[in-house]
């Protein structure tokens, strides 16, 4: 019996062992793949040489070692010329690309780093004033100028905090407190410039100066040390925060606002949660009893608020504290719009929610 | 990441490509054929691994392009009814002929297994082929031939016991 259960398994163990000796002709095989492979985009690519001209040219390294040469070889003339260049100019690409960043690497200790970077800053509101003097700032000029100032702002504050590591809080509070008189007093001058009837705009040196007030500001912390901090937010993410100029037009008021904001432009929350507001402080008499959140929607801010009671009423409010949404409250519904990306900024305590009491911006 | 995915490829290839050859060879008995759908089938998954869409199992990927590259073929070549041959799983199993051979023969053994398991009913064939001849376990032969589990295994059991039957083995043993 054992015998012929063997020799079925022979028979059949043979078979499969012949059916799997079917196989392709390694140059079939290899045909196959050569044929699908090149197909692909990852054939092995030439590595180019690092000593050939172009690599070289696509070295940093390079790049400065030939800027500095340009800048010797066109000669001292030019880089006069380049230094007064204002955004638009033919040589105003030298003078932020090639010669201050050249200047901001000679500066070795943090203090003297975070100096210069002010006086870049500095640099950029004065470019941004004589621009709109002659009312040539246009809203690619005002970009370029955000972009680089956000360049300054992230060299600043790693040299702010380079210092603090040096514990030297008076040079910090010193250089804060410079760019921040800086920073007003340009906006306060290119507000005046940009809207000279305009007598409903706030006066953004007082802004500044009031801690209590929901412009831009710079914070100088309890101990002074920090710098560029967008008290809105209420991180530390300095990197993120640039101090810039930046007009907004509420076009369908026809109100024109100029507002100092602390970040990039393409950072529209932060940009905006520092504008000039009168807005909050309507939709804080409505719902001082209640809670009022800041919401972003397709770049725009609102207040969301809702009063403090059981089935009670809500709104939505555009910056300018007008009614752009409403909320009922026994019945659910939402009319108008209904802002989803929010953040609360005030909640009154104690208050039915079961929330912490918050007050974001000391309103009162 | 792009050669990571044709070393994949590659590495996917030499493990599998003759499983496939075999596969097509014994169906369609034409080699050139089925060095075309061979080819084709790997163009397939490295037009899917490119893509970087997610292969749960590169071999029953494989089977089945193949299969269903089979099925193509034969609704252009032969004058089957489609709809009845996949109705009915009914992809025949052809002993190729010696020119279909070129490094190593079909032996008598092997000719004539694949003559019996062409000899099943089409049910089992394809469980039966994959799970002698390619080892697939009863899993994976579920993937490519889309049935459960259970089914294959009952498939196999009973597929195994038709062929002992038809290879006279079951004859051999009574007597």
């Amino acid at each position: 019996m054992k015998k012929i259960i063997d020799m079925e398994n022979e028979k059949i163990n043979n078979g499969i062992k012949e059916i799997k000796n079917i196989k392709m002709t390694p140059s079939e095989r290899a045909a196959i793949l050569r044929n699908i492979l090149p197909l692909s985009d990852t054939a092995p690519k030439p590595i180019p040489s690092p000593f050939s001209f172009y690599s070289l040219l696509k070295q940093h390294s390079f790049q400065y070692v030939l800027a500095s040469l340009l800048v010797l070889i066109v000669g001292g003339g030019t880089i006069a010329t380049s230094q007064k260049s204002l955004p638009g100019n033919v040589l105003y690409p030298l003078k932020v690309n090639f010669l201050e960043p050249i200047n901001s690497s000679l500066n070795f200790s943090p203090e003297t780093k975070a100096k210069y970077e002010n006086s870049l800053v500095k640099e950029r509101l004065l470019e941004t004033e004589t621009l709109a003097r002659q009312g040539k700032l246009d809203s690619a000029k005002e970009k370029q100028i955000n972009e680089l100032l956000s360049t300054h702002t992230v060299a600043f504050n790693k040299a702010i905090n380079e210092l603090k590591k040096t514990d030297q809080k008076e040079q910090i509070t010193n250089i804060t407190t410079e760019l921040q008189n800086q920073l007003s007093e340009n906006t306060k001058k290119i507000v005046a410039m940009k809207n000279p009837n305009d007598t409903e705009l706030l006066d953004p040196t007082e802004d500044l100066n009031n801690p209590k007030n929901e412009i831009a500001k710079i914070d100088l912390s309890k101990n002074g040390t920090d710098s560029y901090r967008a008290i809105k937010d209420g991180e530390s993410d300095t990197s993120s925060a640039t101090p810039s100029i930046t007009r907004k037009e509420e076009a369908s008021i026809g109100e024109k606002v100029f507002s100092v904001s602390m970040g990039n432009p393409s950072q529209n929350k932060k940009n905006m949660s520092l504008s000039i507001n009168k807005g909050l402080r309507k939709v804080f008499a409505l719902y001082k009893n209640g809670q009022i959140s800041e919401c972003f929607e397709n770049g725009k801010l609102y207040y969301s608020a809702s009063l403090n009671a059981y089935d009670g009423e809500g709104g939505t409010f555009d910056s300018l504290g007008t009614v752009v949404g409403k909320y009922q409250g026994f019945t659910g519904k939402y009319t108008g719009i209904s802002p989803k990306n929010c953040e609360r900024i005030y909640v009154i305590y104690p208050n039915i929610w079961g929330l912490e009491g918050l007050n974001k911006y000391n309103l009162e | 990441m792009e050669n990571n995915i044709t070393d994949t490829f590659k590495k996917t290839y030499e493990e599998y490509s003759d499983s496939i050859f075999r596969f097509s060879l014994t169906r369609v008995s034409d080699r050139e054929q089925a060095l075309d759908i061979t080819q084709e089938t790997f163009l397939r998954l490295w037009k899917t691994m490119s893509e970087k869409k997610p292969i749960k199992n590169s071999q029953a990927f494989l089977f089945t392009i193949a299969k269903h590259l089979i099925i193509d073929w034969y609704r252009k070549k032969k004058s089957i009814s489609l709809d009845q041959m996949i109705e009915n799983e009914n992809i025949p199993f052809d002993v190729p002929d010696e020119s279909s051979f070129k490094v190593i023969e079909l032996g008598i053994e092997g000719k004539n297994l694949l003559s019996k398991i062409n000899d099943l009913p089409p049910i089992y064939r394809d469980s039966i082929y994959l799970r002698l001849v390619e080892d697939l376990p009863p899993k994976e032969i579920s993937e490519i031939l889309n049935v459960s589990v259970n089914v294959i295994s009952v498939r196999i059991n009973r597929g195994l016991e038709e062929l002992k039957k038809i290879t006279g083995y079951e004859n051999e043993k009574n007597n």
